[in-house]
Order: structure tokens, then C-alpha cells, then sequence
């Protein structure tokens, strides 16, 4: 679903990502980890097609998001670390938006808002301006958004932040649930312990470079992960 | 603390005017001339009123009313030039939150505000004051205790301005707080402020002559505004007076500060207004991705009462022209047909491509998106699409009026078939022309590191460089018309080389925004 390959991108003289390579499979559910400034947020916005990159490829469901950037966005979702939408817009409008721009039909796009904005509890605010939303309630707008579109690939950048424990909750199962029906989610969090729980496959990211990648088992051993990223941020 | 926030105010204005966000920006001797010519151009202006007063007024025994009214008029200025920005930067500033949570006491962030609004006073109050004064000294002449009086009161004028412009600008964030339609009410006020404005500037010689004549009996009236005639007596040497308009000043300026800082918290943190709208489902309507964006910027358009009233103050007057063409039909014809053959196509088609080119709604388009640049980064559209949808927002707002004006103009008044053509092409060229100018600039000068979008759309360079270049343009088509060409082409030909010339310009504009355009926004 996701082949990134040799990704190498500076910024001035500095290497943010340094020959990264990785493969992200339908049905994989991968955790990106690394400290701050590790280059995690610079490899996924390379991915969404937010951000040039010097060197490497990076192919969505088999297309190059250098070559064939609008193919690749159609089949994709981003949700950024800091849910920073449209304030002018209300929660409906931003959605119908998002709707438009990915064409989806009229029914759909009516079912799957009803959907996941009753699952997040938002629909009683989707009348409100985003401006008077909290972060919170941004946050699961912005999910929400990813996903009436029905993308085949979601990257998402710290999805946690900011989310209350019963809607965490409800998100882990609904990356389980798209998973499941064939997508991939690619990842970046700090909470090791979701990480844990959740992922099929996990990539450890430091200075740039990948340092560790595989299925869960096989990176953390025997150890924990938190044991595993502690012991490489120390090397 | 006081002096690092004062500073940081003053850094942050001084970069909305010199600097974009990627380093490239206008220099600050470039930002100094531009501020040079608009205050020339207001200094001529009230030279002009004054000249006017100074010959009269004095040989009455009404040189006080002559200061009175120089501080009235300096007041008036001062409030209106400062009263939105006081506005946005004491009540609505989006770090006011991020300061408040430092170990910084509220009156201290309101202090380096009100500082940095003092200075704008200053600067709007010498405007006025600078040449009341210089005419004074030049026709009626003035005595040293005059002089220093004038100044000392000058020098106090702006603390009572500030007065009157931070209580109102905490009366309007305190309303719109409390009120949905925020944009209607600053709509509404800017727009009664400008007809005020443009009232009194329209009808300036007959409200001289009015003024003039009944002189005593309205100096009669301003003796009952206290300030005002302690200013007028302060002004030519009383030192009692200066010694009463300074208690006049200070003594509110003191009290407006305190229960500024009182209220400063309460106003800015409070959330929510009135009523929570309640999302009742109902079918959505589906429009395509190229509907969607233009949607989205009409919204952002329409949200902001400030993008309004500035980027597009020349569809606001196009349409008051049209009003007025109307009503003046008759005297409009008889002017145009004073003039020498074939200029009036000219003249109408200059003054309506003026209009149109008062418009930038494309030049602030891409700063605006500030924060959430990504998301349209992030979307399956050609960039060629969005960026185009900036520029169809401006051609929404700014080319019908255009068009409404141009038609009527060009079947209102006695023109040819070919000069009728040449009316209605040309603005509406102009309108795309600008534009297109105006999203290329901004794509090569964008600015997202504005505290408040009012920055964005008032200081930033690419504002500036669109309106007055797309000005400047008109201005040498103009001129070159009238000293270089006028005896070798007519004027409905000429009209068809400029609309020949604006039609290139847009296509080479078009060309460049999908190629280099393109480009530049990926690298954003």
C-alpha cells in the first residue's frame, strides 16, 4: 500500500531523513516512533505529498506521489499533528467541503457523516463554527473528515493528542475495523504503550534514520518496547 | 517586561510592513516611502483646509476655534485610523492567549499594546496637526508661548484620542463576543464611518464656506466642548488652558487605562457567544471540487469583515458610482462633454479602471491560509485549480460591479458604439489583470506569520505592491496617452492598444501562476 524508498530529504545543510525505506502492507496497521525531530512528521507530510524530498521514491498503491501526486491523494488520508482547519467554516460545511473535493456521492457522504459523527458524538456541534471548537473536538473533526472519504491509506501524525480516553478508544477500534477491510494506517505516536497494543509492524526512526523496523515481535523481543526505543535512543 | 513586550509590538509591526514570511520582503526604505507619500498626500490636503481657515478666522478673534477645529478634525482622524486596529490588536490578537499564560501581568500586555496604538495616534495626530500649525505660522504668525502651547497640546492630544479609541474598541470586542454576526457589525460601522467620511471630504468647500460664514455662532458651540476650547486657547499661548487640557487628557487617559486592565482578561478570554447552534441533519448538497474551493473562499471572504471593507473598498465604491451616475446623470454628461473630443471614453474608462484596481481580494489569498496550507496541499485538486479559485473569488466580488459600471456608464452617457466597447473592456480586463497580479505577488511574498489576519490584509507587502503597482500602471497608461500620444492616435484606438495590452498581461500572468505559480506553492 505504502512503499517508501532511500527518502532523503534537508533542510539547509541538515539530513531531516536519511535513506529511509520501508514497506507498509493492505491490512497493516504501522507505528512510526521516534524522539522529537527525529524526522517523523518530515517522512509523512513526503508521503501526503505536502513536502518535496530530495531523493527516493515514495509510491502509494503502486504510484509515484512525485509522478502522479493527485492519483496518490485520492486513495489517502492526512491527519496532522495540530488539527488546524478551516475556523470560518462550520463542522457540516468543512466536512460537505471535504466531501466535494474527494467526490463522494451524495448518499454516501451522508451516511458516513452520520456515522462517524455519531460515533464521536460531534453531531450536535457540527452546526458550530470550528472556531468555537476545543482541541479535542477538532481533533475528532479532522478524523471524521479522513474518513468520509473511505481512503484506502491513512497516515496520521500523533491522531492521540488531545482525543478523551472514550474516543481514543473508539478510534483504536475503528483503525482495527479499516484495517480489517483491507487499508493500511501508517503512524506517528509518542505513546509507546498504544503503539504497542496496537500496531502489526513498528519502524524506529532516529536522526533521520531508521534504526529499527519489523512486526512488533520482532523489534521488541523479549523486552518491552518502551525497553527497545530507550536502549536505541541511548546507542 | 514592559519594554521587551513594546518592543516585540514594534518588531511585529515594523516586519508586516518591510518582511514576508520566506525572508523576501520590502525594504525598509521602500516601507518609509510609501508611508512619505500617503502622508504627503493627507498633509496637502489639510494644508489645503487650513489655508482656508488661516485666511479667515483669525482677523475675527477666532484663532481658537481655528485649533479647536484642527484638534477636532486630528481627534476624528486619530479615532477612525485606530479604532478597528485597537480593536484587533488589544481584544483579538491570537497571542494574547500565549501571553497571558506567561508570568506577564495582563496590564503590562495591554500596556505595550496601548503603546504601540499611541504611536499610530501620534503619527495620525501630525498628520493633521503639522500643517494646521505651519499655516498658522505662515499666515497669522505666532508668538512663542503660542508655539509651546501648541506643541505641549499636541503632544497631549493622542492620550485623549486613545481614551475614546480603546473604550470603543472594548465596547466592540465586548458586543461581538457576545454576537454571532460579528462581521455585520464591523460591516456596518466601517461603512457608516466611510459615508461619514466621504461626506465631508465630497462637500469640503461648501462646509468651509458654511463654516466661514457662521463661524461665531459654531465657535459659539465648540466653547461648550471644553477640550476642544481649552485646546483652540492652549494653542495661542493660555497657559491656563494648557494646564486644563492636560487635565483634560491625562486624568481620563489614567482612568481608561485602569479600567482597561481590569477588564483586559475578561473580554479576552471569554468564549462562546449566545446561543449554541444545534446541527440538525438534512440533505447535503454536492457540488464539484472547483465549486467546493470557490465556496470555501466565498466563506472566508464573507467571514471576515476587514477582507471585505479593505480588499474590496473598490467594488464598495463602484457601486456607489453607479448610485451616483444615476442621480447626477445630467451634470455627468455636461462635464464630459466640456472636455476636448474623444477624451471622455478616456476619462470614464480611467476612472472605472482606478475603481476596479481599488480591489486586491487575490493578494492576501494565500497568506490567509496560514495554518491550514496543508490541508490544501493535501487535497486530490491540481494546484493549478486552487490557485485559480483565489483568483475567481476576486473576479466574484470585484467583476459584476465592474461590468454593472462600465454598461451603465457607456448607455448613461453620450458615447459611440466603438467607445462603449472600448468602456466596457478595459475595467474588465483591469479587474482580471489585478487579479491575477494580485495572487502571483502574493505567491512570490506570502506572509504566515501574522498574529491576526487584519495584518495580513492592511500591511503586507503584497497588498501593497499590487494595489499601488496596478495603480502606477494606469496612472503611466495615462500619462503616456497624454504627453507622448495624443496627437499620433485617437482616443477609441487607444483604448483598443490597452485592452490588447491588459489582455496579454492576463495571459502572460496566467501562464506564469500555472507554471511558476504552481511551483512556488509546493515549495510553500
Amino acid at each position: 500500500m505504502l512503499r517508501i524508498e532511500h527518502l532523503t530529504k534537508s533542510f539547509g545543510g541538515k539530513r531531516a531523513v536519511d535513506d529511509l525505506s520501508l514497506r507498509i502492507a493492505p491490512g497493516q496497521i504501522y507505528g512510526f516512533i521516534g524522539h522529537n525531530g527525529a524526522g517523523k512528521t518530515t517522512t509523512i507530510k513526503a508521503c501526503c505529498g505536502i513536502m518535496s524530498f530530495d531523493s527516493g521514491e515514495i509510491y502509494l498503491a503502486g504510484r509515484s506521489i512525485k509522478s502522479e501526486p493527485l492519483e496518490c491523494k485520492r486513495v489517502l488520508a492526512y491527519i496532522p499533528d495540530n488539527p488546524d482547519m478551516y475556523d470560518f467554516m462550520s463542522g457540516i460545511k468543512y466536512l460537505n467541503f471535504i466531501c466535494d473535493v474527494f467526490a463522494v456521492p451524495r448518499a454516501e457522504r451522508q451516511e458516513r457523516i452520520h456515522r462517524y459523527a455519531g460515533l464521536f458524538e460531534l453531531t450536535g456541534d457540527l452546526a458550530e463554527p470550528i472556531s468555537a471548537y476545543s482541541h479535542g473536538m477538532k481533533q475528532k473533526l479532522a478524523i471524521i473528515s479522513a474518513l468520509v472519504h473511505a481512503p484506502k491509506l491513512i497516515i496520521m501524525d500523533e491522531p492521540f493528542v488531545g482525543l478523551d480516553p472514550v474516543a481514543a478508544h473508539k478510534l483504536k477500534g475503528l483503525m482495527r475495523e479499516h484495517c480489517d477491510a483491507g487499508g493500511a494506517i501508517f503512524f506517528s505516536t509518542h505513546v509507546l504503550e498504544v503503539a504497542e497494543k496496537l500496531c502489526d509492524m513498528v519502524a524506529i526512526i532516529k536522526s533521520g534514520r531508521l534504526v529499527k523496523a519489523g512486526t512488533m515481535d520482532e523489534v521488541r523481543g523479549d523486552d518491552s518496547l518502551e525497553d527497545v526505543f530507550l536502549e536505541l535512543e541511548e546507542e | 517586561m514592559l519594554r521587551i513586550l513594546i518592543r516585540a509590538q514594534v518588531q511585529s509591526v515594523l516586519a508586516s510592513l518591510t518582511r514576508s514570511s520566506r525572508g523576501k520582503g520590502l525594504s525598509l526604505a521602500a516601507a518609509g516611502l510609501l508611508i512619505v507619500f500617503l502622508a504627503a498626500v493627507f498633509l496637502f490636503f489639510f494644508g489645503f483646509t487650513f489655508y482656508a481657515l488661516a485666511l479667515a478666522l483669525p482677523g475675527m478673534g477666532l484663532g481658537w476655534f481655528y485649533f479647536a477645529l484642527a484638534a477636532a478634525m486630528a481627534f476624528a482622524l486619530g479615532f477612525i485610523g485606530s479604532v478597528f486596529m485597537a480593536q484587533q490588536q488589544l481584544f483579538n490578537a491570537r497571542d494574547n492567549e500565549l501571553l497571558l499564560a506567561m508570568p506577564i501581568r495582563p496590564r503590562d500586555i495591554l500596556g505595550a499594546r496601548m503603546a504601540v496604538l499611541l504611536l499610530l495616534d501620534y503619527a495620525l495626530t501630525l498628520v493633521v496637526l503639522l500643517p494646521a500649525g505651519a499655516v498658522w505660522l505662515a499666515v497669522a504668525g505666532g508668538t512663542l508661548s503660542g508655539v509651546i502651547g501648541f506643541v505641549l497640546s499636541a503632544l497631549l492630544l493622542p492620550l485623549l484620542i486613545m481614551c475614546f479609541t480603546c473604550l470603543f474598541a472594548w465596547l466592540l470586542a465586548l458586543i461581538s463576543s457576545r454576537m454571532r454576526r460579528k462581521t455585520l457589525i464591523t460591516l456596518a460601522l466601517s461603512i457608516a464611518f466611510l459615508a461619514a467620511y466621504f461626506y465631508f471630504y465630497m462637500n469640503l468647500q461648501r462646509l468651509l464656506t458654511e463654516l466661514i460664514a457662521n463661524s461665531e455662532r459654531i465657535a459659539g458651540a465648540f466653547v461648550a466642548v471644553y477640550p476642544l476650547y481649552a485646546f483652540g486657547r492652549a494653542a495661542l499661548g493660555s497657559w491656563p488652558h494648557v494646564a486644563g487640557f492636560a487635565a483634560c487628557c491625562v486624568l481620563p487617559f489614567a482612568l481608561v487605562c485602569a479600567i482597561l486592565s481590569r477588564g483586559f482578561l475578561a473580554v479576552t478570554t471569554r468564549r462562546g457567544a449566545g446561543k449554541k447552534l444545534v446541527y440538525r441533519e438534512r440533505a447535503l448538497k454536492a457540488s464539484g471540487a472547483g465549486a467546493a474551493l470557490l465556496k470555501k473562499e466565498l466563506a472566508r471572504f464573507g467571514s471576515n469583515g476587514m477582507y471585505i471593507l479593505n480588499a474590496a473598498s473598490g467594488t464598495l465604491f463602484t457601486v456607489a458610482a453607479v448610485a451616483a451616475l444615476f442621480i447626477y446623470r445630467v451634470e455627468a454628461a455636461a462635464l464630459l462633454a466640456a472636455l476636448p473630443e474623444g477624451l471622455g471614453a478616456g476619462v470614464v474608462t480611467l476612472a472605472l479602471c482606478f475603481l476596479t484596481a481599488m480591489d486586491f481580494i487575490s493578494a492576501p489569498s494565500v497568506s490567509l491560509e496560514g495554518r491550514t496550507l496543508w490541508l490544501l496541499k493535501s487535497l486530490p485538486v491540481p494546484t493549478r485549480k486552487i490557485l485559480m479559485s483565489k483568483v475567481n473569488l476576486h473576479l466574484a466580488v470585484a467583476l459584476p460591479p465592474t461590468l454593472l459600471a462600465s454598461v451603465c456608464c457607456a448607455a448613461a452617457l453620450p458615447f459611440t458604439l466603438a467607445e462603449a466597447a472600448a468602456i466596457v473592456a478595459v475595467p474588465a480586463l483591469t479587474c482580471v489583470f489585478c487579479a491575477l497580479l494580485g495572487l502571483a505577488v502574493n505567491l512570490r511574498y506570502p506572509k504566515f506569520d501574522y498574529i491576526n489576519e487584519t495584518a495580513v490584509i492592511k500591511n503586507s507587502m503584497s497588498v501593497a505592491l499590487t494595489m499601488f503597482g496596478s495603480w502606477a500602471l494606469l496612472a503611466a497608461a495615462a500619462l503616456l496617452y497624454a504627453f507622448a500620444l495624443r496627437g499620433v492616435i485617437g482616443m477609441t484606438a487607444y483604448l483598443g492598444l490597452c485592452a490588447a495590452a491588459l489582455a496579454a498581461a492576463c495571459a502572460g500572468l496566467y501562464l506564469h501562476i500555472c507554471r511558476g505559480g504552481v511551483g512556488r506553492f509546493a515549495e510553500l
